[in-house]
């Protein structure tokens, strides 16, 4: 049964700076079912993790959601009051970030910040608490788990820290999880197991996850549909069969074309010209125009709407597909 | 506009030189009484040539260094303001600013006071001339009162130029900052530092200082060492604007010269601080090893001596080898000093340790530059932040040691003033209780100052730090 | 530990020897001795006076006093003071105490005052109250001590007569208990203030810039994502790291503790350390002063001891070698 959990509509997260008025995210709109995988692919800078950051309304000063909807399970993220938030992260929704040599607070034990969660969420004693965390460290396959409960995150390698964290994550079996570029910061060998233990946990307790990365080979693994991100807007989105296949936007083609294979023969790496743009004072045309290699002058009359390639397969760019108005 | 600017200076410029001239204009018979004379007898050649001979004599020898190095520097300026109207150089302003207030600084340690005037040059010239009957022409207060004048004019002219040759350079600065696409890590850091208000209020507040202290003098008509029972401990009013101390003289004058002394104190120990702290700290950082380990050892030496008790007792031998009220400016700014190099060297050893580790060292290593390279193109420009921000604050510090230890009495000793010194007239409880303005002034004195100086430091510090960024 | 602490104790011997030079060489330099000056005025004959120079040492050559006066250091004995007729140790004891009030009731009003100020300033960079705390700060660290004394005395002293001039107890007053505290308070109470505004400046100023640093990291970002309320996540997460460098600075403040505020002390007439080291030294007492500068040469060490370890014990990726 297809049930949505999360909508993001017409989402903008704007910065506001001495410089300029920031669109990081700017009009997103995208969903996920219950139990679905949903990736995020696009370059550094992007808008990917401010989007991550914007639903659990984690976006400080100068930033802040200027427009837009995050229905989670109906309600609206974006109107409710900063208790009402915090009531929800860490229990129904929660994070792990990109990177655990940081994410942790050196001066308190991992066990006592995974026990923090549960003692917040969760009418529990200490007891209870301490009980059902080293069970947890031992889900995310941590081994001598009462022993780990006492130490601290420096005295932990870099994958065991985002095990904690996963684990810190799933204490109150949240039906969210979004996972900001987990694997980024670790050795391949590790990443691996992270997937594999992120997969096991997906299956065991039934939970969405929004995966953000920028490695297109994690969201082939991993990812039942993909959205791509270019300069804070989505211009591609449809199941990972449908964009890999039948990649409709001159970006997601890039993309893929950039990934090396092990049985090329060319002698250079093939990679998009150009730069991501500044996001400030961003043209009302496609954001994509001075790096395509399809461009024409319909491109900078205003932003390629949505055009409907087939299913839930969408591409933002005028030459693709049909469009959803017509 | 800055043509403008520019050209104005320029002829403010030539008249402050003019104003040397001043006397002359006042004595127009000066040029009846021997010049006329001489060319009408052009065979009277013994006179001239000894005429010429005096002139000589006066120049290089009565005039005394301070106004000759005026003169060749406004000089100097003037050249400079006439290349940069020419050719519209953006360093010959900054050269030319740098140079008028060169000019200022010698004038004002000359001029301390009308009275001295007459030891000028053309004082002197005046002063030697006689009237047919072999007499004095001109008396001493005449020319003290029209050399007066004209060094009055002459510093208000020269400060007008340089607010003038300043706003030319900061419309031009200004044009060159706001325009962001130039992003160089000094010009961010002053964008920064100019939106700080308070660091902008704070540098006003230190110019103005320096104005009045160096200058200000120049327009008292009261002496800094004379005194005058008669007028003695009297409070605010039209005569003296800030009262007068127990010995008749003016606090408002004295006011001006303890602040030259307590400025010059705080700049001076920070430039030696720096001088022997960065050199010692920076070859310590980058030479590590034995070297390092034995410089610091001699920097926690220092670090451990208690400060104040040291300089009181410092003081107490000055005191005792009676060394002189002139002398002991000096020995007071070598003693802070010396005990304030090791926190500098600290600092910079600490920069230079983390900075030695950056990856981009790391690199100019690898393409194998050389030593000498290596320190000046890279090391130096990032260390020398730290050492800015390191040495605006010390300059607070050293201005309050100096004053305190005037204030107890082992720094500078009477009768010359310095802010601190000024304040032990509390020492009589009935001024201390009944009048206050003798002491409360130099007090206030310290704390704008200093007050002045922390803003500015740490604005610096704000603009230089690169997490600092709103 | 104890290894470390022993290790470092070692390290700073060659520092007091040093340091125990240059103090000595200092007070060599003054001219003049103790006998000749006291000898000045009374009828002293030319051999009494001579004989007092033996008795004192004061005719021997400098190494040979320097060595004395170590050997008796190494055993705290620092010789006699001679204006007070007493071991130096002993006079050190009897006003250390005094200082060691006023200077304790300052501390604590810094810590209390400094440290949730600094704290409020960094969770409110830019705001009204931050500019206002900054400038208040700068103020602090701006104003000459003894002028602020000279001020308050002024006000409260001589123009509303509220607190007393100076000393430590009223003179001729014999309270006992209660009304004994309360005067005496009165009388710390203003040198105490002093001495705690001048260093909340930057002890304020620290704290700030060390929780800005702290509150951009990611393990806050971690506790805000984990749903924590904004109080916990700065009071507990944050100011637990903050701890960290402001611990380091309160065993910096060690030495400041014992070893009194010469001038402060001077002006309000509070007979503590400082204003007897003062005297010491107009009066040329320098058994007291050579003593006096290495009990505070030593403080300031052991502050620095102290200051190392508490960061060890604070921070738990320091393991001290």
């Amino acid at each position: 049964m297809k049930e949505e959990l999360l909508q993001v509509r017409n989402l903008c997260t704007y910065f506001y700076t001495d410089t300029g008025v920031v669109k990081a995210v700017n009009d997103v709109s995208f969903m996920v079912e219950r139990g679905q995988t949903v990736g995020i692919v696009g370059e550094s800078g992007c808008g990917k993790s401010v989007m991550a950051m914007s639903i659990m309304r984690l976006i400080q000063n100068p930033g802040k959601i200027a427009a837009g909807q995050v229905l989670f399970k109906g309600r609206d993220l974006a109107g409710l009051t900063d208790k009402q938030i915090r009531r929800i992260n860490g229990d129904r929704i929660s994070m792990i970030f990109q990177e655990p040599m940081t994410s942790l607070n050196p001066v308190f034990t991992v066990g006592n910040q995974i026990a923090e969660v549960l003692l917040l969420h969760r009418n529990m004693s200490k007891r209870q608490a301490r009980e059902r965390t080293v069970e947890l460290i031992t889900t995310v396959g941590i081994p001598r788990a009462q022993g780990v409960f006492d130490s601290y995150p420096h005295e932990l390698s870099g994958g065991m820290r985002q095990r904690i964290m996963i684990a810190m994550a799933l204490a109150c079996e949240p039906e969210l999880l979004i996972a900001d570029e987990p694997t980024t910061a670790l050795d391949v060998t590790i990443q691996a197991q992270i997937l594999e233990l992120l997969g096991e946990i997906k299956k065991q307790y039934h939970m969405s996850i929004i995966l953000i990365t920028h490695d297109l080979g994690v969201i082939a693994e991993m990812a039942d549909y993909v959205i791509v991100m270019y300069a804070g807007k989505v211009v591609e989105r449809g199941s990972v069969k449908d964009v890999f296949m039948n990649p409709s936007h001159p970006y997601t083609c890039g993309l893929l074309k950039s990934k090396p294979q092990l049985d090329m023969e060319n002698e250079r790496l093939y990679t998009i010209p150009g730069q991501v743009p500044g996001l400030i004072e961003l043209p009302d045309a496609c954001h994509f125009y001075d790096r395509c290699e399809i461009r024409s002058s319909n491109c900078k009359k205003g932003f390629p709407g949505e055009s409907l390639i087939e299913g839930s397969h969408f591409a933002a760019c005028i030459k693709a597909g049909r469009h959803k108005n017509e | 506009m800055t043509r403008f600017y520019k050209v104005l200076a320029l002829l403010l410029l030539m008249f402050s030189v003019s104003c040397y001239s001043m006397p002359f204009l006042r004595f127009k018979d000066y040029a009846a009484l021997t010049g006329i004379d001489l060319i009408t007898n052009l065979n009277r050649r013994i006179e001239l040539e000894n005429l010429a001979r005096t002139a000589q004599i006066h120049v290089f020898r009565s005039t005394s260094t301070y106004l000759l190095l005026t003169l060749i520097f406004l000089l100097i300026a003037l050249g400079l303001m006439i290349c940069s109207t020419l050719k519209d150089c953006k360093k010959s302003l900054d050269a030319a600013i740098l140079t008028i207030a060169a000019a200022l600084v010698s004038y004002g340690l000359q001029l301390t006071n009308t009275e001295t005037s007459v030891a000028d040059f053309f004082g002197k010239i005046l002063l030697s001339t006689k009237t047919g009957n072999g007499e004095i022409a001109y008396k001493p207060s005449e020319i003290i009162a029209a050399t007066g004048i004209g060094a009055r004019l002459l510093v208000v002219l020269c400060l007008l130029s340089m607010a003038l040759i300043a706003g030319a350079r900061i419309i031009a600065a200004y044009e060159k900052y706001s325009d962001s696409n130039i992003k160089t890590p000094w010009s961010m850091a002053m964008r920064q530092f100019v939106r700080n208000r308070l660091a902008i209020i704070g540098a006003a507040i230190i110019i103005l200082l320096i104005i009045l202290c160096f200058f200000g003098p120049v327009f008292s008509n009261y002496s800094l060492l004379k005194t005058n029972i008669l007028t003695a401990k009297e409070g605010p009013g039209m005569e003296h604007l800030l009262g007068t101390d127990g010995s008749g003289r003016d606090i408002l004058t004295r006011l001006m010269y303890g602040g030259r002394i307590s400025l010059t104190v705080g700049f001076v120990v920070v430039v030696l601080e720096i001088l022997i702290g960065a050199a010692i700290g920076g070859v310590a950082g980058y030479y590590g090893g034995r070297l390092d380990n034995m410089l610091m050892r001699v920097v926690d030496i220092f670090l451990s001596l208690p400060f104040l008790p040291v300089v009181i007792i410092l003081g107490a031998v000055m005191s005792d080898l009676d060394v002189s009220p002139q002398r002991r400016i000096y020995f007071v700014m070598l003693i802070i000093g010396v005990l304030g190099w090791p926190m500098m060297a600290r600092l910079v050893r600490g920069q230079i340790l983390s900075l030695r580790e950056q990856e981009y060292m790391l690199a100019a290593e690898a393409l194998g530059i050389k030593d000498r390279h290596k320190i000046m193109r890279h090391l130096i420009p990032n260390v020398i932040p730290t050492i800015i921000v390191a040495a605006t604050l010390a300059v607070g510090d050293a201005i309050l040691s100096e004053s305190a230890l005037s204030f107890l009495g082992l720094g500078v000793a009477m009768p010359f003033p310095s802010w601190g010194n000024m304040v032990q007239a509390v020492r009589d409880t009935n001024d201390f209780m009944l009048r206050s303005w003798i002491w409360i002034p130099p007090g206030i004195s310290i704390f704008i100052t200093v007050l002045a100086v922390n803003f500015v430091g740490d604005g610096l510090r704000d603009a230089f730090d690169p997490k600092m960024k709103r | 530990m104890w290894n470390y602490i022993v290790r470092r104790i070692l390290q700073m011997i060659p520092i007091i020897i040093g340091v125990s030079l240059i103090i000595f060489f200092i007070i060599t330099l003054i001219p003049g001795n103790f006998i000749d000056a006291r000898a000045q005025g009374s009828h002293m004959t030319f051999e009494q006076v001579n004989h007092l120079k033996e008795l004192y040492g004061v005719n021997e050559p400098i190494h040979i006093k320097y060595l004395k006066w170590i050997k008796g250091a190494v055993k705290f004995d620092f010789g006699d003071s001679f204006t007070h007729q007493a071991p130096v140790s002993k006079v050190i004891d009897t006003f250390v105490w005094n200082s060691f009030t006023i200077a304790a009731i300052a501390f604590l009003l810094e810590l209390l005052i400094a440290i949730p100020i600094g704290i409020i300033c960094a969770t409110r960079q830019y705001s009204k109250l931050d500019y206002f705390f900054t400038i208040i700060a700068l103020v602090g660290i701006s104003l000459p001590s003894f002028f602020l004394g000279l001020i308050l005395i002024k006000f409260f002293a001589v123009d509303l007569k509220i607190l007393p001039l100076a000393g430590l107890d009223t003179p001729g007053s014999n309270y006992t208990g209660f009304q004994f505290l309360f005067d005496r308070l009165k009388h710390v109470i203003l040198p105490a203030f002093v001495l705690a505004f001048i260093s909340i400046g930057s002890m304020m100023r620290y704290t700030r810039t060390a929780v800005l640093e702290i509150i951009r990291q990611d393990y806050i970002r971690t506790a805000r994502a984990k749903g924590l309320s904004e109080k916990v996540v700065i009071y507990k997460h944050a100011l637990r790291n903050a701890l960290i460098p402001i611990v380091t600075l309160i065993g910096l403040s060690l030495p400041a503790l014992f070893a009194g505020a010469i001038i402060t002390e001077s002006i309000f007439g509070i007979p503590g350390i400082g204003k007897i080291a003062l005297d010491a030294v107009s009066k040329r007492d320098y058994p007291l002063l050579m003593g006096f500068s290495m009990f505070v040469a030593v403080l300031t060490l052991a502050g620095n001891l102290l200051s190392d370890i508490l960061y060890a014990i604070v921070d738990p990726r320091v393991k001290l070698k």
